[in-house]
């Protein structure tokens, strides 16, 4: 038993785990976020987005370490958005994508977010598409382009306005993410984006969500 | 009131969906079009004076390269009197799609080329005379495409820029050429590190027996040419200001290490056109870098020696490596200009 109680301590004591002291659960009225967005693309691809952004549930963290105590929120969250931008001299791709993650928010402005993408990517090729058969007729394909899966990962960077000293119902968020088009000639096609958005709460646009109010204490 | 509205909605959009696209020819012209063929969605970009009627189809080198970086300061001094076709070959540069592995390979890439010169004059009409431009690779994809069947009825001429219409004949010779220049530079003081190494993996590795050792010969015979002071001018810039990086290493990772890739690699190190040169009989323009280690200029001469051609011309470019267009660009613009005014 003591060898267990050991274990269990420096297992602890490595992996900084938290004790839950208390824990309730009730629900809270979180607003809903629709988003404008701009778009790039590295290296030369400029577009737009637009979505909305629904909390899943919330947590409430409070945390008594060495006698301070923090109050954290952690809120699950998902995403839909669309989107286009162009590829100068190549195309102009149109997007639908799903995103769900964990948003992470202490009592500041700042907070942080990280989330898992998957979609869809449509191309539309810049000018005109030619198709030869085999007989040496050529004919023209209009608005010809690809059907891509899309998936990837981003991180968030934002500033809550409504937690500032004048509250106004925006958030302004920088967000790095990392995806793939798949199947880009028998293989994938990498990219590296930058989006920065400006979200917007409508005062009446919110939805009520399981809170589990949490104390942790070490 | 809604049902005529709709109903000129879809007959409109059938209209404009059969109509042919009137395609004007003009002094400036900056447009990009597309060939979709065997999964493959390929660009060409069109710039310069397609009203000349005359159009220089440029094949990349490679393979997959691209041919994006050749617009602009390159060859942009051709564009007042004539147009320029930068086509992306399938699996290279910005070309996209879907292809399957086993598309890549040679006779499939000629196919490409013949769909995409009916392409052009379909597009610019048959008066548009097409001169096929082959650069490195793009020497052994125009020389397939001439021996074969009656292509060469629908090109005007051939010019080939370094062209490796005999691969293991470059090979042998630019392994000679590093061999003996480096022998040279030795004796002279001048990069002895540099050259020892580059002499050292050439004895060392006397036959291109594998894609890995021919990728490296030819990493070093494009580092030697900064040994003997070739210039050349900062074409990242022009790569990234037109097409993707992204896009471009897709590509060639795709080439270089997948094993499709290097079946295409291994097919090409045995590619040989030589003994079919002789059926090449349109005006024949050879453009060689004095200094190109990659594809040493005997290769030109060989190809001149051969060519049926009654008019055929073989032009060195004296500061000059592998890429002429870079390093003696006003030279070269002259070379070809001349070339095309003789024999339009």
């Amino acid at each position: 038993m003591h060898f267990l109680k050991t274990i269990l301590l420096l297992f602890a004591c490595c992996f900084g785990i938290r004790q839950v002291l208390a824990q309730t659960v009730d629900s809270t009225s979180l607003p809903v976020y629709t988003s404008a967005g701009f778009l790039y693309d590295f290296p030369q691809s400029f577009g737009a987005t637009a979505g909305i952004a629904l909390p899943l549930n919330y947590h409430n963290i409070f945390i008594n370490k060495k006698r301070k105590e923090k109050q954290k929120f952690r809120e699950l969250l998902t995403k839909s958005e669309v989107g286009f931008y162009r590829y100068r001299f190549n195309n102009t791709s149109f997007f639908f994508q799903q995103s769900i993650g964990f948003k992470y928010q202490h009592q500041k402005q700042y907070y942080f977010e990280w989330l898992l993408t998957a979609g869809m990517l449509r191309t539309f090729y810049d000018g005109t598409v030619y198709k030869v058969s085999s007989d040496g007729a050529v004919s023209m394909l209009k608005n010809f382009g690809r059907l891509y899966a899309l998936t990837g990962m981003s991180a968030v960077f934002g500033f809550d306005l409504e937690k500032s000293s004048k509250p106004l119902p925006f958030t302004v968020s920088l967000e790095p993410s990392l995806w793939v088009q798949y199947p880009y000639n028998s293989f994938f096609l990498p990219h590296i984006s930058t989006r920065l958005s400006i979200d917007y709460h409508f005062p009446s646009f919110n939805i009520f969500v399981h809170q589990k109010n949490i104390k942790r204490g070490l | 009131m809604k049902r005529i509205f709709i109903f000129i909605l879809i007959t409109g959009f059938c209209i404009s969906s059969c109509k042919k696209e009137t395609v004007h020819l003009n002094t400036n012209a900056n447009e990009l079009f597309w060939l979709s063929n065997a999964g493959a969605d390929m660009p060409v970009w069109v710039k310069g004076n397609t009203a000349s009627h005359v159009m220089i189809l440029f094949l990349h080198g490679g393979p997959g390269d691209g041919s994006y970086r050749f617009v602009g300061f390159q060859t942009n001094q051709l564009w007042k009197n004539y147009s320029f076709a930068y086509w992306d070959q399938r699996d290279a540069g910005s070309a996209a799609g879907n292809s399957i592995y086993s598309n890549l390979n040679l006779p499939q890439m000629i196919e490409d080329l013949q769909k995409l010169v009916t392409t052009i004059h379909y597009r610019y009409g048959n008066d548009m005379e097409i001169f096929l431009m082959g650069h490195s690779f793009g020497g052994l994809l125009g020389c397939g495409y001439l021996v074969q069947n009656n292509n060469q009825s629908n090109i005007k001429a051939w010019i080939e820029v370094d062209g490796a219409h005999d691969y293991p004949l470059a090979d042998k010779l630019e392994r000679r050429m590093l061999i003996d220049t480096g022998t040279s530079e030795i004796a002279k003081g001048h990069y002895v590190s540099e050259w020892t190494n580059i002499v050292d993996y050439c004895r060392k590795h006397p036959v291109r027996s594998s894609v890995t050792i021919g990728r490296k010969t030819d990493g070093l015979a494009s580092e030697a040419e900064d040994y003997v002071n070739i210039n050349h001018s900062k074409t990242a810039i022009g790569i990234f200001s037109v097409s993707s990086p992204v896009t471009l290493g897709a590509n060639l990772y795709k080439l270089y290490f997948t094993e499709a890739g290097n079946d295409f690699l291994q097919q090409l190190m045995v590619a040989s056109y030589t003994p079919q040169l002789n059926k090449i009989t349109i005006p024949s323009l050879l453009i060689w870098g004095q200094y190109d280690f990659t594809v040493p200029m005997e290769c030109g001469y060989n190809a001149l020696s051969r060519l049926s051609s009654s008019y055929k011309k073989l032009v060195l470019m004296p500061h000059s490596g592998h890429t002429p267009m870079d390093g003696d660009p006003d030279l070269f613009a002259k070379t070809v200009s001349d070339f095309i005014e003789a024999v339009k």
